[in-house]
């Protein structure tokens, strides 16, 4: 409904029981709704009542009707709720202020270590079923070009640094395969154990095949956090994750794994975590079972995501019925998750993620105190460059999930690119965010530059818009659903247990 | 089935007693224990008793949705309380920045008075020990820190504090120190400095002289009160009649300044009184007082009792907005932002705690800082203090922290600074405490009233 310039940015929606709510964006609020909040809401703002409308709430407790006219004027003029400028006009940013959001922000430094891997996973996102990201090739980094990157971000990050004692930066080896490049990566440790002591948080992400007993070793000595990409049983593990002869890696991987357990036990259930992938022909069930199965051999799942099929033909072998299927399966472990969550029990850490991380989204959103960025005031993307990402060759990029076209600097020429990266700010508001001021789920959006991007730019998409906006009204369908039948359902716990620890919060 | 719930914004807090937080009209209800069963039961989601569907309950209940607390409902529904920000502090703890706001500098502990109660002992106690110059510990103070101002005080404005405070002893006496300090703080014109002495040491021209800085204010510290009859001082405290020359030199001068009573050893001082010939003399309007007890005070069944209370009553203290009164929920109202820098190099939560928080004697200060104890006690709301977490009054009270860490487990010493109705019964006797007249007391039979018509 709009109001001038000004449009409704909430969302009504209904619980499993029936009772009526109402989320608003402005404030981040969940309120009980009815006929009566709607009609007195719409009197408040200015819109006469027909007869019966005016007779509806007349009939009604004088009472009742006081307290929700109190509670909707105190939201609407108090808190600024319900309504929007339509027209919103994003701020221009200027290259200082770019450079104080980055240090504030900036919370990650990713090393390309090596853009070499020892598999060949079907949906590798640098493979040809992706449109526009790099293809696999043995660049790497060598110990010199590794620690220059790391004496410089320090020295960029030096005010934020002295700003916030308490703050460690996380440093992620990120691949291809990282540890094909172990050399360099012991280098980096050792350069930060001598001049970094305690500001950095350190993690890689691999695939398990070259944890060998040397290599658990040195990252156990260095506290490294290490994910590992299981995808789930052998079956189906085996039918994503291959290495270059078409051949599985579940075993390998696994023996792996029950060598670093037997040698750093407590290493291996404080620091060591699964990053887990599905597709539409996966068996979410069986693959919660499997892991809630294997607790004892395995670490704990911290990552679960679908196969990204943003610029890809990764999909296009897979038909509606295999849509349909993994659909069905997600809404049975949702099911599964609300029950446990109404009955106080306990939540694997997969099903949490996978069928249950939407819902505590809803538990932890932004109210009304959590500021907006300026300048992305919308969506849930961060500041390009929160998760500097360094390629083998220099090239910094916003994030280690973004296809490469739209880098923001380079080691070698200049480093970070100011200017550009208020460039990127000025397109995604334009492309992205031009529809955002009348949505009523703005605060709940996960989009963001990586899953917006196209070829050296980014790309709004109503589709996508309407795809968030149902996922995030059953979301919250859900979230009011398990509160009403246990109001001391507790979303924080579940989400800080799935963390190493330590680990901050983080896209 | 009918239900009856509060609103998003209403808070039932129940221990000992029962109150009802208006958080967003910023009232405070204090509850009788029949209203208080009644609450209980609407927001443990039970419906409606058949018996309050008429009569006084009923009339009790609409009373509240006509004062916008609540509401009645046909079903069940969830109340999604009002947060002012997402509840992830846990994660958001190692990426957000500290909210550094003042530090307590203790710049010596050479003192040129000999006060028998300074340096005073670890279990004392003093309330609004931050006003006064009392020591805190007996270092020799060979800090590096002290050596080079330039670079401690660079640090502190790399944290974001925007205010110092620098206390000793008596800071006056390192005055070449002090110029240095205040040199390097011209480079800084958006910090605010303030300097508590008990003004001694130094002639009151080269006092006012100080304030070539701009943003000074001195906090003068009186030991005692002479002017008010029967107060007495002791052997070895400042001659008043030259503190009295140096305050009358400030307001000649306009120099901004403020006056500390420190009142000694339980001596009872009639603070109107005080109060009154420090505004007719030096037109100050509310100059603090500062209190402590020796030790050996401490263990005599509360028969003492801070002052600050007025006629007998402890302040409640109404939140400025929702923001504010999160603030309370989730922070330590005194100490939070804050630090003391002692003249030995230890930091500490503030000159009333004796906590160690780290230390600078052989480090710099970002990295003194890096431990986890001082932020705890930064959040060491009185949800989670013993002795607070059970009061219902606790989101309205205004209290020095380090009287209220020191009487955690000391109950008669938490006699001493918190009135009785907070101690073991109800928090309805509101003779016990006061305010500025936003709580009311709800009753079934009687409504809604003020508290201030009960007193």
């Amino acid at each position: 409904m709009a109001n001038g310039q000004l449009t409704r940015v909430t969302l009504g929606f209904s619980s499993d029981l029936g009772a009526e709510y109402l989320y608003d964006d402005n404030t981040g609020s969940i309120l009980p709704w009815g006929q009566f909040h709607e009609l007195i809401l719409n009197r408040e703002l200015g819109s006469s009542l027909t007869d019966s409308e005016g007779a509806v709430l007349k009939g009604a407790n004088a009472a009742k009707i006081e307290s929700i006219t109190q509670l909707i004027r105190r939201w609407l003029t108090q808190y600024g709720a319900f309504l929007r400028q339509a027209d919103h006009q994003f701020p221009v940013p200027t290259i200082e202020q770019i450079r104080d959001l980055h240090l504030a922000t900036c919370h990650e430094l990713v090393l390309i270590i090596t853009e070499g891997c020892n598999m060949k996973c079907r949906y590798c996102v640098y493979s040809d079923k992706y449109l526009y990201s790099r293809q696999p090739s043995k660049r790497a980094m060598d110990a010199s070009q590794a620690v220059r990157i790391v004496d410089w971000f320090v020295d960029c990050m030096s005010s934020s640094i002295n700003r916030n004692p308490r703050k460690k930066y996380a440093l992620s080896f990120f691949g291809g395969e990282p540890l094909l490049n172990f050399r360099v990566i012991r280098e980096v440790l050792e350069h930060i154990r001598k001049r970094y002591p305690d500001l950095f948080r350190l993690t890689i992400t691999t695939n398990g095949l070259l944890l060998t007993p040397e290599i658990v070793k040195v990252l156990a000595e260095h506290h490294v956090q290490v994910s590992v990409s299981i995808d789930g049983p052998p079956a189906e593990h085996d039918r994503l994750r291959v290495d270059h002869r078409g051949q599985g890696t579940h075993r390998p991987i696994i023996r792996n794994l029950a060598r670093l357990k037997q040698q750093f036990p407590e290493y291996w259930a404080d620091q060591v975590g699964i990053t887990s992938v599905f597709d539409l022909r996966s068996n979410l069930e069986d693959i919660a079972e499997y892991f809630q199965n294997s607790r004892d051999d395995l670490p704990g799942p911290m990552f679960v995501s679908l196969v990204n099929g943003h610029n890809s033909l990764y999909y296009n072998e897979f038909g509606k019925e295999d849509f349909d299927r993994l659909t069905r399966s997600l809404s049975f472990l949702r099911e599964r998750f609300k029950k446990a969550k109404i009955n106080g029990q306990p939540i694997g850490s997969y099903l949490f993620l996978v069928a249950g991380s939407g819902v505590a989204h809803m538990s932890l959103r932004p109210r009304i105190g959590d500021k907006r960025n300026a300048f992305l005031p919308y969506t849930g993307t961060c500041i390009p460059g929160s998760r500097l990402t360094v390629q083998t060759d220099g090239t910094l990029d916003m994030c280690e999930r973004t296809n490469g076209t739209c880098p923001i600097g380079h080691l070698d020429k200049g480093g970070l690119d100011y200017k550009r990266i208020a460039e990127i700010i000025c397109e995604y508001q334009n492309k992205v965010m031009q529809n955002c001021s009348a949505c009523p789920v703005s605060r709940l959006c996960s989009q963001c530059f990586a899953s917006t991007e196209t070829k050296g730019g980014f790309s709004g998409s109503p589709t996508r818009c309407a795809s968030i906006l149902h996922d995030t009204k059953r979301d919250l369908s859900d979230y009011v659903s398990i509160m009403e039948a246990n109001g001391d359902a507790d979303f924080l716990e579940d989400t800080l247990r799935i963390r190493p620890q330590n680990t901050p919060l983080t896209c | 089935m009918r239900y009856f719930r509060l609103n998003n914004d209403c808070f039932l807090v129940q221990g000992r007693g029962a109150v009802l937080y208006d958080v967003s009209r910023s009232r405070l209800f204090v509850l009788d224990q029949e209203v208080s069963d009644v609450l209980r039961a609407c927001e443990s989601q039970q419906p409606l008793k058949r018996e309050w569907a008429s009569g006084p309950v009923h009339q009790f209940l609409d009373l509240l949705m006509t004062e916008g607390l609540g509401c009645n409902y046909d079903r069940p529904v969830y109340i999604d309380k009002m947060s002012w920000v997402a509840p992830l502090q846990p994660l958001r703890r190692l990426l957000d920045p500290p909210v550094y706001v003042k530090v307590d500098w203790a710049i010596t502990n050479r003192c040129d008075n000999h006060c028998p109660f300074c340096p005073r002992q670890q279990d004392e106690v003093v309330w609004q020990a931050c006003r006064s110059c009392l020591r805190r510990d007996d270092s020799q103070e060979n800090l590096s820190i002290l050596d080079n101002p330039k670079s401690t005080i660079k640090q502190m404005v790399q944290l974001g504090l925007n205010g110092i405070h620098i206390r000793g002893g008596n800071p006056l006496l390192e005055w070449e120190r002090l110029l240095t300090i205040l040199s390097v703080l011209k480079d800084y014109p958006h910090l605010r400095l303030a300097i508590s002495t008990p003004g001694t040491g130094r002639s009151p021209e080269d006092i006012v002289s100080l304030y070539q800085y701009k943003n000074l204010i001195l906090n003068v510290v009186l030991i005692g009160f002479e002017p008010v009859p029967g107060h007495c001082r002791s052997n070895g405290t400042p001659d008043s009649a030259r503190q009295f020359e140096l305050l009358d030199a400030l307001l000649a001068s306009h120099c901004p300044f403020h006056i500390s009573v420190l009142i000694p050893g339980g001596l009872s001082l009639d603070r109107p009184l005080a109060s009154q010939f420090i505004y007719d003399r030096w037109k100050i309007k509310e100059p603090s007082f500062v209190e402590f007890y020796p030790p050996q005070n401490n263990g005599n069944q509360g028969e003492f009792r801070f002052s600050f209370a007025r006629d007998g009553k402890k302040r409640l203290e109404q939140w400025r907005d929702p923001n504010d009164f999160f603030f309370r929920v989730e922070k330590n109202t005194c100490l939070f932002g804050g630090m003391e820098l002692t003249a030995g190099g230890s930091i500490m939560p503030c000159p009333g705690l004796d906590q160690v928080c780290g230390n600078v004697i052989n480090a710099d200060l970002r990295s003194a800082l890096k431990g986890s104890l001082l932020y705890d006690l930064w959040e060491m709301s009185k949800n989670k203090i013993h002795g607070c977490e059970q009061c219902v009054l606790r989101y309205g009270c205004s209290t020095c922290a380090a009287a209220d860490f020191a009487g955690e487990h000391n109950p008669s010493l938490k006699r001493a600074y918190c009135p009785p109705c907070l101690q073991s019964s109800t928090s309805e006797n509101s003779s016990f405490w006061d305010h500025d007249g936003f709580v009311y007391s709800l009753s079934i039979k009687k409504g809604l009233k003020s508290a201030k018509q009960r007193c």
